[in-house]
């Protein structure tokens, strides 16, 4: 039988935080296995940096992504045991992770788990979302930074929030600026983001980078205070409606819509072993709960980066190295002086980082009443699912959270298993019992988390004769 | 038909639904199928609605399509390599 490896520390994604922790437990003298699904280090922010250091793309992606390309490089050479190309299927107690990897199912184990699976974009239905040419902006993204390519134009942008700030930018670097954006950030939003002025001029490099992307969209039509949208089509997105605050309407023919409201952490494999959700009001969305030193709970279990809370790349980094001293600590391997010691200054730049995201958290919230979809709009796109469907269920059945809905209407039963349906059904269920979000909770993640094809079931099944006759 | 600002990877020929399609070395499946006249790939049960590429992460499962040897797979998770044969996953035509 396939032998199972081992090691002290088995970490979840090779993005910033993934990377920073391997780095910092191999020089407490860990041995160290990083497991990914992408075929390169990097995360979401860095995606691809390696291979696009020589190619002139590397202009257009901008000086956050070239940053990541030393962090790649650093983390190649750090001697942890690197798996690309493997998707975590499930976790078990003690610690093992079951990854598909090609056609297998491998096992690992190891004493210290350190989850930094990073965010999604959060799922925002809206009537025509699932016609071919409505992409996300993260999306669009990823195929420039793997392929160098950009969507079929004309392009719209709607939305909100850095993300699609960044990548519009991108675009105007690469040649095609979107037609229009259609800006859902609310109005108002200069007198409240005072609230979060003083956390953000402790970090002031990050807004001013912010505002000089301003000057650089003149020429993209900016619609602003956009409170409504729809994909119209047969077979693909022909064009977006939209309706701003002030009752203002319109139409533009596209060819792609591209939509952003922000991220939330993707937790299915972190809540699987146990670790515990709390509603974040500031973020409108589930964070992980976890002490000082990341340990979310169960022995040996650590979570850091935006898989826990969203707080950007830099925040993921600083908390995958207090992870990792966290770990080394717990090991015996540094004193507790010496782990508070080499953690304080983490702590500092950590409090920074918080109150930035505290300013990003106020300026671009998502904008809910987009995810208060119509009836007749698509809610689980896997099962076809509208709305209404959904809110009849939920209030006939009087369902106090998604589990239950989930039973009566097959939604998050798809494929996708509740990654897009999710937070929209909780918002949903919420708003038809009127509960407090944090007592609505999501769906509960059931492994296997990676798909398994018909090919590596059978892989598995001749394995489990081989294994049982040489038993004998 | 949009094609890579930067192209990555020499240039490979794949199969999609029997039909010869350009595509680079090692490029995301999905990637291909974007920049197709119909960038469908595959249609919805119960209404066979088209559906496309929505998040490129591996999130929607929207990319599925069937490669030849590998089975059903997401084509935002799969490279591309030089005759590779695929077909859209349209419903009631495939249920793999
Ligand atoms: C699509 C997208 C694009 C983004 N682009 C930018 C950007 O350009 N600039 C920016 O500042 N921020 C960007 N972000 C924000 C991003 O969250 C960063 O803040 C940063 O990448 C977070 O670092 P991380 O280490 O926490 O997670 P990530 O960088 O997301 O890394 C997590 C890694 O875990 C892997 N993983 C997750 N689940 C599994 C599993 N089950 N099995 C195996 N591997 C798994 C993923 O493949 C990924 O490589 C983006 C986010 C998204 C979702
Ligand atoms: S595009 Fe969403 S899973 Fe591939």
């Amino acid at each position: 039988m396939k032998a199972i490896s081992r090691a002290d520390l088995l970490i979840v994604g090779a993005g910033p935080a993934g990377m920073a922790a391997a780095r910092r437990a191999l020089r407490g003298g860990l041995s160290v296995v990083v497991l990914d699904s992408q075929s390169q280090p990097g995360g979401q922010i860095w995606r691809n940096a390696c291979r696009n250091s020589t190619s002139p793309i590397i202009k257009v992606l901008g000086s956050e992504y070239r940053r990541g390309i030393r962090q790649v490089e650093s983390f190649l050479a750090c001697g942890a045991d690197y798996i690309p190309d493997a998707q975590v299927s499930r976790l078990g107690q003690g610690w093992t992770i079951e990854y598909v990897k090609g056609a297998e199912i491998r096992t690992l184990k190891g004493r210290y788990l350190l989850l930094a699976t990073g965010a999604q974009e959060r799922p925002v239905p809206f009537s025509g979302w699932t016609l071919p040419g409505v992409m996300t902006v993260g999306a669009a993204q990823i195929l420039l930074k793997t392929a160098g390519q950009l969507p079929q134009g004309p392009v719209a942008v709607v939305g909100s929030g850095p993300l699609a700030l960044l990548y519009m930018q991108q675009m105007r670097l690469a040649g095609a600026a979107p037609v229009a954006y259609l800006d859902t950030t609310p109005r108002g939003l200069i007198g409240r983001s005072l609230r979060g002025f003083r956390g953000a001029m402790q970090e002031p490099g990050q807004v001013f980078k912010g505002i000089a992307w301003l000057p650089q969209f003149s020429g993209i039509r900016h619609v602003r205070n956009v409170v409504r949208v729809s994909a119209e089509g047969t077979r693909r997105v022909e064009a977006v409606r939209f309706e701003s605050s002030g009752g203002s309407h319109g139409q533009l023919e596209v060819k792609t819509l591209l939509v952003h409201e922000g991220l939330v952490p993707s937790h299915q494999l972190a809540v699987s072993v146990g670790a515990q959700l709390i509603w974040d009001v500031g973020q409108s969305a589930f964070r992980l709960e976890r002490n000082e030193w990341m340990n979310a709970g169960p022995e040996g279990l650590y979570i850091a980066g935006d898989g826990a809370r969203i707080g950007g790349a830099a925040n993921s980094e600083i908390e995958g190295e207090i992870a990792a001293i966290g770990v080394l600590f717990r090991e015996g391997a540094l004193t507790p002086a010496q782990a508070n010691a080499d953690t304080k200054p983490l702590r500092a730049l950590h409090a920074r980082q918080k109150a930035f995201r505290g300013f990003l958290d106020v300026v671009y919230p998502p904008n809910i009443a987009r995810t208060r979809p119509d009836d007749t709009t698509i809610v689980c796109r896997c099962e076809e699912l509208s709305a209404g469907e959904l809110r009849n269920a939920a209030s006939r059945g009087a369902c106090r959270g998604p589990n239950q809905l989930k039973t009566f209407t097959r939604a998050g039963m798809g494929p996708c298993q509740g990654r897009q349906c999710g937070y929209p059904v909780h918002e949903l269920v919420k708003s038809v019992a009127g509960l407090p979000a944090g007592e609505v909770g999501l769906f509960n993640p059931r492994p296997p988390f990676a798909p398994l094809t018909v090919s590596i079931l059978a892989a598995q099944e001749a394995e489990e004769v081989v294994a049982a006759s040489t038993h004998e | 038909m949009t094609s890579g600002v930067f192209p990555s990877g020499s240039a490979v020929e794949i199969t999609v639904d029997g039909r010869v399609v350009a595509a680079c070395d090692g490029e995301l499946l999905a990637a291909v199928f974007l920049r197709l006249e119909d960038i469908h790939t595959r249609t919805s049960f119960p209404s066979a609605q088209p559906r496309a590429p929505y998040c490129m992460m591996g999130v929607c499962f929207e990319c599925d399509v069937h490669v030849e040897n590998i089975g059903t797979i997401r084509s935002c998770q799969q490279t591309v390599h030089a005759g590779m044969k695929v077909e859209r996953q349209d419903y009631p035509k495939r249920l793999k």
